[in-house]
């Protein structure tokens, strides 16, 4: 077995344009695989108690609106979030472009240098229209151009591929806890 | 204290008249009227805000019913020239044993077998048996059992019953039956209790029917809890109550900006059951709700309420829709870093006992029936919590 040293709470927020799968990546996640009917979300919190890398980890998973309008409610839990899940579907370009147009200023709005990950949703989907799909050279340029610390390529069904994304989101937050002790560090041996 | 007009008061019991078609014999409407006759053929009318069963509420929260009920009650009574009095009785009380011994003690006893009893576990015990075994007999009620059986059989279960060793297996009918009669006859205060027992009786002197069975209804909610079961509470009261609940946070509030302006500070502020009036929260949008559901897995969700949403569909949204398929949950091969591990049985969804909670705002607590219309409640009450859980859940 393995010891855990620690518990602690993660608590990250999935954001992205409306009917990308963001609700269904929560579901995946925890388990409950089925297709249903899309309904839009106003904001769901799920809590699920985690294993990752021997500790124990409680992620607090906010499952916010994709509709423009409800950003009083969103924004509400920004400041709590460590870390952001921002999806987009690889088969719209609307989802992609939303992204800097409109994701990307409302969180760097809010929270200067909390980590974000880029999930492209809809991998095994592709439009028939092949101006829709969005290559994997345009979200990389995106990447660069606003500091994102790593991205995921899934499917919302797809339980291994969703894990994935959960594992980059506890490394990241591991990662920017330790960039910020050695920084304290380095400002105090600079003195 | 606000009044109550007339149009306040709905009832809730409608009673509505069976309406039968021409073309059925008439024969069976004789039948229908005969039947009728004998007992109201009453429906209890769907309430927008949920029919509240009186096992929904806290126990604050039914303090202050049974007040307003008793006020309600007097005044009905007093429309229809009715006088009451209230019997006093006189008698020893027993602590120990069975028969003899007031409800309220027996329950406290059970309450250390089974903590979540209501009913004392001999009536309990003896109605069970009855109702397995003797329903077919006739005159069960009527014809007495044999006086040195039924003798031995109280000694015998006086003496064993708590010790877990009294046995059913060769107990006569009758016996039982007149067993239960001793018990009831025995107990020191009257099962509708001495204060309402005369009131009972008089309900028979209200002209309406419809009134009749408001009064009873009044008075059993009246009762205390051991005696009473499980009833419908009238909307109306709660109404009241909530009001009453209101004004007193109004009031609260004001005296708490008094204290503030003459500097003092407020020190009996025991309010924590009754939170101050948030009006409207600058992060709420009007009509959406906040769930909470601090034991399941989905822990948080906004619903926008929309004219028809039950409190039941709220409910629905955190069943799970599937089995879990743990194939999927346990598989991962992928090495070279950490894997991410869900264990199933830390997952939780709601149970069929789960029901949506009206906490706090203007009432203590209530459970709410599935077929609610959350809007309305939520326009009564725009301040409360609403939690998702289980029945008796802390």
């Amino acid at each position: 077995m393995i010891s855990h040293k620690s518990e602690r709470t993660v608590t990250c927020t999935i954001v992205g344009d409306g009917m990308v799968g963001k609700s269904q990546i929560c579901k995946t996640f925890i388990g409950d695989l089925t297709i249903e009917d899309y309904e839009a979300t106003v904001t769901n919190e799920h809590s699920v108690l985690t294993q990752f890398m021997g500790d124990r980890y409680t992620l607090r998973i906010v499952d916010s609106s994709g509709q423009h309008d409800y950003k009083d409610i969103r924004t509400l839990s920004y400041k709590k979030s460590e870390v952001f899940i921002l999806c987009f579907n690889l088969s719209d370009r609307d989802s992609f472009e939303s992204i800097e147009t409109f994701w990307i200023p409302e969180i760097r709005k809010l929270c200067k240098k909390t980590p974000v990950i880029l999930v492209a949703t809809g991998k095994d989907i592709q439009d028939n229209d092949e101006n829709n799909n969005v290559s994997k050279e345009e979200y990389l340029s995106v990447m660069d151009k606003y500091g994102i610390d790593a991205y995921v390529e899934c499917s919302s069904y797809n339980k291994e591929e969703v894990n994935e994304v959960f594992e980059d989101v506890l490394l990241s937050v591991i990662k920017s806890k330790k960039k910020r002790l050695s920084n304290i560090f380095h400002h105090l041996l600079a003195r | 204290m606000p009044s109550i007009s007339d149009e306040d008061v709905s009832l809730d019991i409608k009673i509505s008249e069976p309406t039968v078609p021409k073309e059925r014999a008439p024969v069976h409407i004789m039948e229908r009227k005969e039947l009728r006759d004998n007992l109201p053929d009453f429906d209890i009318q769907p309430d927008p805000m949920g029919n509240t069963h009186i096992r929904d509420l806290s126990q604050v929260d039914l303090d202050h019913l049974r007040s307003l009920t008793l006020i309600e009650l007097t005044a009905l009574f007093d429309n229809n020239n009715i006088l009451w009095s209230r019997r006093k009785t006189k008698k020893k009380l027993k602590d120990h044993g069975l028969f003899g011994v007031p409800l309220e003690t027996l329950l406290e006893n059970d309450k250390q077998i089974d903590s979540k009893c209501n009913i004392p576990l001999v009536f309990l015990d003896i109605i069970l048996f009855l109702e397995k075994h003797c329903l077919d007999i006739e005159g069960i009620l009527r014809v007495p059992g044999s006086t040195s059986r039924v003798k031995l059989l109280r000694q015998e279960i006086e003496e064993k019953f708590y010790q877990g060793t009294f046995s059913w297996v060769d107990v006569m009918p009758n016996d039982a039956a007149a067993l239960l009669k001793q018990f009831l006859r025995e107990l020191p205060s009257p099962l509708l209790t001495p204060q309402y027992i005369e009131a009972f009786a008089q309900v028979e002197n209200i002209p309406d029917r419809q009134l009749q069975l408001q009064a009873l209804n009044l008075l059993i909610i009246l009762l205390p809890d051991v005696n009473r079961n499980t009833l419908w509470v009238p909307s109306f009261l709660l109404q009241q109550m909530r009001h009453k609940n209101e004004l007193e946070q109004h009031r609260k509030a004001r005296e708490k900006h008094k204290m503030k302006f003459l500097g003092k500070k407020d020190k009996h502020d025991r309010s924590e059951l009754y939170k101050k009036p948030i009006l409207h929260e600058g992060d709420f949008v009007d009509g959406v709700i906040r769930v909470q559901a601090p034991h399941l897995t989905k822990s948080c969700v906004a619903i926008r309420l929309d004219p028809g949403v039950r409190a039941g569909d709220i409910v629905n949204r955190f069943r799970k829709t599937t089995n879990l398929n743990r194939e999927h949950l346990s598989a991962g091969k992928k090495s070279g870093r950490g894997k991410i591990v869900v264990d199933p049985s830390n997952v939780q969804f709601a149970q069929d006992n789960t029901h949506l909670f009206e906490v706090g705002g203007n009432i203590g607590e209530r459970c709410l029936d599935h077929n609610t219309h959350m809007l309305t409640v939520y326009k009564v009450n725009p301040n409360a919590e609403w939690i998702i859980k289980g029945r008796g859940q802390p």
